[in-house]
């Protein structure tokens, strides 16, 4: 073939799927979006942190030195001691390999049963519509944190059951936009092109519906990840999550709270690395959410 | 109207109904069974004959429906049963705290809103511009940091370096102040961003863009015709907030040290106080609900279009 035909044959190369020029779209409108790259970059820093603990801590999170209690920060200690001489940086390094867990993993509760009970509300409709939200109707009724600890007298305090908790009270809110996402998508042409060719009712939802309703649901559980994590973090604050001597942002900034006065290094750093996550994830969220409908924005 | 309003009784009544059986069933749902858990605390210990008694004193030997009407009615007449831990009235505990959480939220609510309004029309009327940049930070500091840990560093600067505010709680309006700002501040980063899009919103209007072009000026045009059609979705997300509030009092209380019916409420966990925790789930969920009840029913009086449908 001539070098001619071959260009021919180039300009007649299909165009980018629509798919695939959104994806496009996506990622355009997300890097032009400096404060969600900045807020991007920071989660992947928090991640990679709390990943690499053991080779990163300077010391271990339990290392105690009897010597060198509540001292402030030093060159040794960077951020300083706490009550048993445990180092603070270290310790908040290693409290964000509890501390993220648990959000991510309470955000991974409700989205999974968000999208079943707002796929079977939104493609079923009548009645199972009618049951499954407005059991969210009473379940939206609680304040959320009213709610975790009404699950928690239930199941008992612990780690694994705050995360329960914070999933099942966030169960809700990842429903009504399942439902209202698959609402909009049950009506597209393509679904009923997949009903003609004699899709199941099942493989319909799980192919067609549910990887179409995914986006609002992304930048919900973004968004909701931060929320978890401050959830979660005030109820081990309050006693009934992580417990001592395990490292945890809540929990530690509960037992810094007794030395506020002579050691308020124990409840400031513990404090910031909340702070910064959430703010970074919550940036994250913002850029997810503007670029994957800039009509929001 | 009238038919708006029924429909929003009715909602409101169902959600009660099926508030009051989650609550009913926490004590159905705890691992174990509670009349032994109530016989092991006493002294008479956990012979089979006092759980048995125990058991049919509480009318947990009766039909599951028996046990929910039973339930159902004592509460609507204000009985919540008795603490497991000190034998108090259960209503009567919970009301003795009620007043001090009700002050907090209520000043928390008027700071939040108070701020929330008047960052939000600022940002929005000088959309785009440094302010509006210097509201929506101040926004995300809201929605970011946890009121567990902004409590505490206002403790350490005005209590202990500055020695303005007291530490913890006791008498006087001082007391109030940081727990007060600390949720408040919480309240009013959600409403500045809900008023500052629906000010955005009205203002893009085509009645402002009328008032616009017979010269009024802009805080006349914001007063006159944005604010009260921007008010709709920031009264509902008011009534939203109550419910915010009354969980993060619980967290707020905890912090400052205050009495309240957060603490009481976490008090009745850490004692496994179930008919306490029942009762302070309900009162919270009943609040919330009639608060949003009557958000909804000020629709009628907020959008004209409600009122004549």
């Amino acid at each position: 073939m001539s070098a001619h035909a071959a260009a021919k044959v180039d300009d007649r190369a299909p165009l980018p799927s629509k798919r695939a020029r959104r994806v496009a779209a996506f990622y355009r409108l997300f890097a032009r979006n400096r404060s969600a790259v900045t807020g991007g970059v920071i989660v992947a820093l928090v991640v990679l942190i709390t990943v690499l603990a053991p080779m990163i801590a300077p010391y271990s999170y339990n290392q105690q030195d009897f010597t060198q209690y509540l001292t402030p920060p030093s060159r040794a200690h960077l951020l300083g001691t706490d009550e048993q001489g445990r180092d603070i940086l270290s310790r908040v390094i290693y409290g964000g390999r509890l501390s993220l867990p648990i959000g991510i993993i309470a955000v991974a509760i409700a989205t999974v049963f968000g999208f079943l009970f707002g796929a079977l509300a939104g493609y079923f409709g009548s009645w199972v519509d009618a049951v499954v939200m407005r059991w969210m109707d009473v379940m939206l009724a609680f304040p959320t944190i009213l709610l975790a600890l009404a699950v928690i007298t239930i199941l008992g305090p612990g780690v694994i059951n705050v995360m329960i908790a914070v999933g099942i009270s966030s169960i809700p809110f990842y429903t009504r936009v399942v439902r209202s996402s698959v609402l909009t998508v049950k009506h597209m042409e393509y679904v009923t092109a997949a009903r003609a060719v004699g899709c199941s009712e099942v493989r319909i939802v799980a192919r067609h519906v549910l990887p179409n309703s995914f986006a609002p649901v992304m930048v919900l559980a973004t968004t909701g990840t931060a929320a978890a994590i401050i959830t979660s973090a005030a109820l081990s604050f309050v006693g009934l999550g992580a417990q001592p001597p395990i490292p945890e942002w809540g929990s530690m900034l509960n037992t810094g709270r007794d030395y506020l006065r002579h050691a308020p290094w124990m409840t400031t750093f513990p404090g910031l690395a909340i702070v910064v996550t959430v703010v970074a994830i919550n940036l994250l969220g913002d850029g997810l959410r503007d670029a994957l409908d800039p009509r929001l924005s | 109207m009238a038919s708006y309003i029924a429909q929003r009784l009715l909602g409101a009544i169902l959600v009660l109904l099926g508030v009051s059986v989650f609550v009913f069933s926490i004590l159905h749902l705890i691992p174990g069974d509670v009349a032994s858990l109530l016989a092991a605390r006493s002294f008479a210990g956990v012979s089979p004959e006092y759980t048995a008694r125990i058991r049919h004193q509480l009318g947990l030997d009766n039909p599951l429906w028996v046990q929910y009407w039973d339930f159902l009615r004592k509460a609507l007449l204000g009985d919540l049963g008795r603490s497991f831990y000190t034998n108090h009235p259960v209503a009567k505990s919970i009301f003795e705290q009620f007043p001090a959480t009700l002050e907090l939220t209520g000043a928390a609510l008027a700071i939040g809103v108070g701020l929330g309004l008047f960052l939000g029309i600022f940002s929005a009327i000088h959309h785009n511009t440094l302010i509006d940049n210097l509201a929506m930070v101040f926004s995300l500091g809201g929605l970011s940091i946890p009121i567990f840990w902004s409590g505490l560093m206002l403790i350490y600067l005005f209590s202990v370096q500055l020695n303005w505010l007291p530490i913890t709680a006791g008498h006087g309006w001082k007391t109030i102040i940081l727990p007060a700002t600390v949720l408040g501040y919480d309240a009013a980063a959600f409403v500045t961003r809900m008023v500052r899009t629906s000010v955005l919103e009205v203002l893009r209007q085509d009645f402002v863009r009328t008032a616009r072009a017979k010269g009024l000026g802009q805080p006349l045009i914001v007063f006159r015709h944005v604010l009260k059609p921007a008010m709709i979705p920031t009264i509902t997300l008011i009534g939203l907030l109550t419910g915010r509030l009354l969980g993060g009092a619980v967290v707020v209380e905890t912090v400052f040290a205050r009495q309240g019916v957060g603490r009481l409420a976490l008090d009745a966990i850490q004692y496994k106080d179930y008919f306490l925790v029942q009762g302070i789930v309900l009162l919270a969920a009943v609040i919330y609900v009639l608060l949003n009840l009557v958000v909804d029913v000020s629709y009628t009086w907020l959008d004209p279009r409600i009122r004549f449908q």
